[in-house]
């Protein structure tokens, strides 16, 4: 394996600290100053890695997906078959780690800062794109070949919507959220193996 | 008939001007400034008609959903089986009108910004309340009856997730690509919904 340079590990923190600093003022609050002070490091090291506000909230996205990636690496790896694979997938999404209160707050507010920032909006395209082609290849055994565009878009239609209906409705639990996930599975993927979902149960 | 008074078609033409800064940039970056560029006035203008930026804001949202309220009830008015009042409720959020980028990116911001302004708060959640009993009143007369709350979360689900794509991803798809999508995903899981319904229907 090749050894990170100074300058990615150097990175890395960083990112770790944007989003330990959201958790205080909020993805709307994040700036290069606020950024220095909480870290304890000069303005201009900030500057070095992160050009603007834009440059900050894109670290909140690849971070996000940082730990969703981390979260079901360990899981896939071990995962025997496509339906195990896919159902990891989409759990991954609902893991205690990730689907959290203040996540789906900065869920929001990714998209609404990406409205005016396409360099946001780039990397969050970016990241969404890798999701639905991970999706797409667990399907691939599970559906007849051209049906794994539709089957994949109306899966990740139902994700998304999950997280904005929960950011939006906060009586609603990732249980029920699931439950419907798995529900559209068991009609509509019909080789799904629906004890998979058993094993890793929406609660 | 009563004509609209000169004073009632200006604040109007403010209040649309106001909506198409909103779906461009977002609610947090919409200004007074920026909505008279829009319309080419004076800022004094919109001050004579308008006490603040808030209200502003307000009243334009007011009057989009205001706008498209009516054009459910249009809907729902003419809806006569179980299937039309389904498909009344779904179409009005395929209408080429609301499932564009601006509009649905609006909605995000919307969302975002209620959780922190009270009356956007309230507002969201009667046309949310709303929406999940229209869904669920037509699925019962459609004769579903276990699980109906489930199915009309999938339901919901899938209509956010589909103005995430649309007002999102990079990957767009036209609102009739997208009805058939949820059409198939409603052979599955309202087996008893007539398809044709949808595809005769005429708005």
């Amino acid at each position: 394996m090749r050894r990170a340079s100074i300058s990615q590990i150097r990175r890395l923190e960083l990112e770790n600290v944007v989003f330990e600093l959201i958790g205080e003022s909020g993805i709307r609050g994040l700036t290069i100053a606020r950024m220095a002070q909480h870290a304890g490091i000069s303005k201009g090291i900030v500057h070095h890695y992160f050009r603007n506000k834009e440059e900050l909230i894109t670290a909140v996205v690849r971070h996000g997906n940082r730990v969703y990636s981390d979260g079901i690496r360990e899981r896939l790896r071990l995962s025997k078959s496509p339906s195990e694979r896919l159902w990891t997938i989409i759990y991954g999404q609902f893991s205690s780690e990730v689907f959290q209160a203040m996540h789906l707050q900065y869920y929001l507010q990714v998209l609404e800062t990406a409205i005016q920032y396409q360099g946001i909006l780039r990397t969050y395209n970016a990241v969404n794109a890798r999701g639905r082609l991970n999706v797409a290849f667990a399907l691939r055994s599970l559906v007849e070949p051209n049906e794994v565009k539709t089957t994949t878009h109306t899966i990740w239609n139902l994700l998304e919507g999950a997280w904005l209906l929960a950011a939006a409705e906060p009586n609603l639990t990732k249980d029920q959220l699931l439950t419907s996930v798995a529900a559209y599975l068991k009609g509509s993927v019909p080789r799904f193996d629906m004890s998979v979902v058993e094993r890793m149960p929406p609660r | 008939m009563l004509l609209a008074s000169p004073h009632s078609v200006r604040r109007q033409q403010i209040l649309d001007a106001t909506f198409e800064v909103i779906k461009r940039e977002g609610i947090q970056e919409t200004s007074i400034p920026k909505i008279t560029n829009v319309m080419g006035v004076s800022k004094g203008i919109v001050h004579h008609y308008f006490k603040s930026r808030e209200e502003l804001i307000e009243l334009s949202r007011r009057r989009v959903f205001r706008l498209r309220h009516r054009g459910f009830l249009a809907r729902i008015n003419r809806a006569e089986t179980p299937s039309d009042r389904l498909w009344a409720v779904i179409s009005l959020n395929l209408d080429a009108k609301y499932l564009e980028p601006g509009f649905c990116r609006a909605w995000v911001s919307l969302s975002s910004q209620a959780t922190e302004h009270r009356p956007f708060a309230r507002l969201a959640k009667i046309l949310r309340r709303r929406e999940r009993s229209n869904v669920i009143y037509a699925l019962r007369q459609l004769g579903h009856h276990t699980d109906v709350e489930e199915q009309a979360l999938g339901l919901r689900m899938i209509l956010e997730g589909m103005r995430h794509r649309a007002g999102f991803m990079a990957l767009k798809c036209s609102p009739e690509v997208e009805r058939d999508h949820f059409l198939l995903y409603l052979r599955h899981r309202a087996p008893k919904f007539d398809v044709y319904t949808a595809l005769t229907t005429r708005h």
